[in-house]
């Protein structure tokens, strides 16, 4: 699984960064390649099976706090 | 600058408004009251949509992350953005997440749902980065589709219907139901704070109350209708069904001719949830240029795209969860994304315009000058 992660995100990176390096476009370059990271992380982490904590659930504690609801209600 | 006509925001406004909702109902926690909370909700949303509309046609041609940067400055302005940056990029994974439960349940049940929602989200990348006057020409030809196949159903239904499921009207008291009433404002009336993003295209800055109205009306409609058919086939039991739109059109049955069309929603819920995934992706990547002064959006909706099917993943761990948080948590999460913040940028953005209009003192001496300089040479 891993590998196919990592052979996709070769070919994505192949299509996306060669043209903006060729064309000198360094700040699209560079936060591209922050979500590239980004995206990659979880891409691999998703495939090697690792509970990435959902912010959904930070939300949720976060409005059962400020409304006073118990978890769950 | 690429511009859309006002027939093509309003149908992109009417399918981002049907969304999830057209599968998943609206209201939810009072049965057969449902569709008066729907009724509530368009009607709680009837003056933000008035609020909204008029902060467009305040900045016409702006986006909202030019809008927030005029109204308060680079840093307020930063947070603004970034604020609806995360909120559309959440939309979009919320409603990628709702749509592949719903494929996962109904039909691929075997898939993984990472592989149906990094399918779906192939497309939604694509509409994205062709752009919103894409969208807008792609949304004039399906949603005559999606209300045509809505339409058609509902009218094969009603020999399935018992109207005796509506009654008792008002059993959950007015209070209960204006509350069930608020969640229906925040989803999926609310949402439509993310057009604000998309509007700048327009080409007539007047042009947005008309959109606003008319893809409200049209979509509030077609919502209450839905939920009441759901109600009229389903009964009071409605509110226990993941998707009670493709429970109550399975049902359908003319003799041996016309049975099991509970497909005809999944290709209209399947064109809503694109058309809205594509507006918020959209909407999300405007954000991300805006924040770190891109020239171009297109160069990151790939990346950003997988980023927003993996959170979509991430969310929750299954569909009774995904369920809890939209009903319990959704209606709070939304307010200041929808209600605070919008109502923030509108009083700013009055205050900004009188002030605009207001002419200054240096400016009132010297039309009253010029003024009486004239009155003296007549004389």
């Amino acid at each position: 699984m891993f590998i196919a992660v990592l052979a996709g995100y070769i070919l994505l990176g192949i299509y996306e960064f060669v043209p903006l390096y060729k064309e000198k476009r360094w700040r699209e370059f560079y936060v591209n390649l922050a979500l590239t990271l980004i995206s990659f992380t979880a891409a691999f982490l998703i495939s090697v099976n690792v509970k990435i904590p959902s912010p959904a659930m930070a939300i949720e504690m976060i409005i059962n706090f400020l409304t006073g609801k118990q978890e769950g209600t | 600058m690429v511009k859309i006509t006002n027939k093509e925001a309003i149908c992109i406004a009417v399918l981002f408004l049907l969304g999830s909702n057209i599968v998943i109902g609206s209201g939810m926690d009072v049965q057969n009251d449902n569709w008066i909370a729907g009724i509530f909700g368009f009607a709680y949303f009837v003056p933000f949509a008035f609020m909204y509309a008029r902060i467009q046609a305040l900045h016409g041609g702006k986006d909202l992350p030019e809008i927030a940067n005029h109204l308060f400055g680079r840093v307020f302005g930063f947070i603004i953005t970034a604020v609806y940056t995360w909120y559309s990029l959440h939309v979009g994974a919320l409603v990628l997440r709702n749509f592949g439960e719903f494929v996962k349940i109904t039909t691929l049940t075997e898939t993984p749902l990472l592989v149906i929602m990094l399918s779906f989200s192939v497309i939604i990348i694509a509409a994205a980065r062709l752009g919103i006057e894409v969208m807008g020409r792609l949304s004039t030809y399906a949603l005559p589709l999606v209300v045509l196949i809505l339409v058609f159903m509902e009218a094969m239904s009603v020999s399935q219907m018992n109207f005796d499921f509506v009654k008792p009207v008002f059993v959950h008291g007015f209070q209960k139901i204006a509350r069930a009433g608020f969640s229906a404002f925040t989803f999926p009336f609310g949402e439509s704070v993310i057009f604000l993003g998309i509007l700048y295209s327009l080409k007539k800055r007047e042009s947005a109350y008309r959109i606003y109205m008319t893809g409200m009306v049209i979509s509030g409609i077609i919502l209450v209708t839905l939920t009441l058919m759901n109600i009229f086939i389903l009964g009071p039991v409605e509110g226990d069904f993941y998707f009670p739109s493709h429970s109550s059109f399975s049902r359908i049955r003319l003799g041996d001719f016309l049975q099991r069309m509970e497909g005809t929603i999944s290709v209209s819920y399947a064109i809503t949830c694109f058309i809205k995934a594509s507006v918020c992706l959209f909407v999300a990547c405007k954000g991300i240029a805006s924040v770190f002064g891109l020239s171009d959006y297109r160069f990151i909706t790939i990346q950003t795209g997988l980023i927003m099917t993996y959170l979509a993943f991430i969310l929750y761990k299954n569909t009774v969860e995904m369920e809890n948080w939209v009903i319990n948590v959704y209606k709070y999460y939304a307010i200041p994304f929808q209600i605070v913040i919008p109502l923030l940028i509108w009083i700013r953005a009055e205050f900004k315009n009188r002030k605009g209009k207001r002419p200054k003192k240096s400016e009132e001496l010297e039309i009253n000058g010029g003024e009486q300089e004239e009155a003296g040479n007549e004389f």
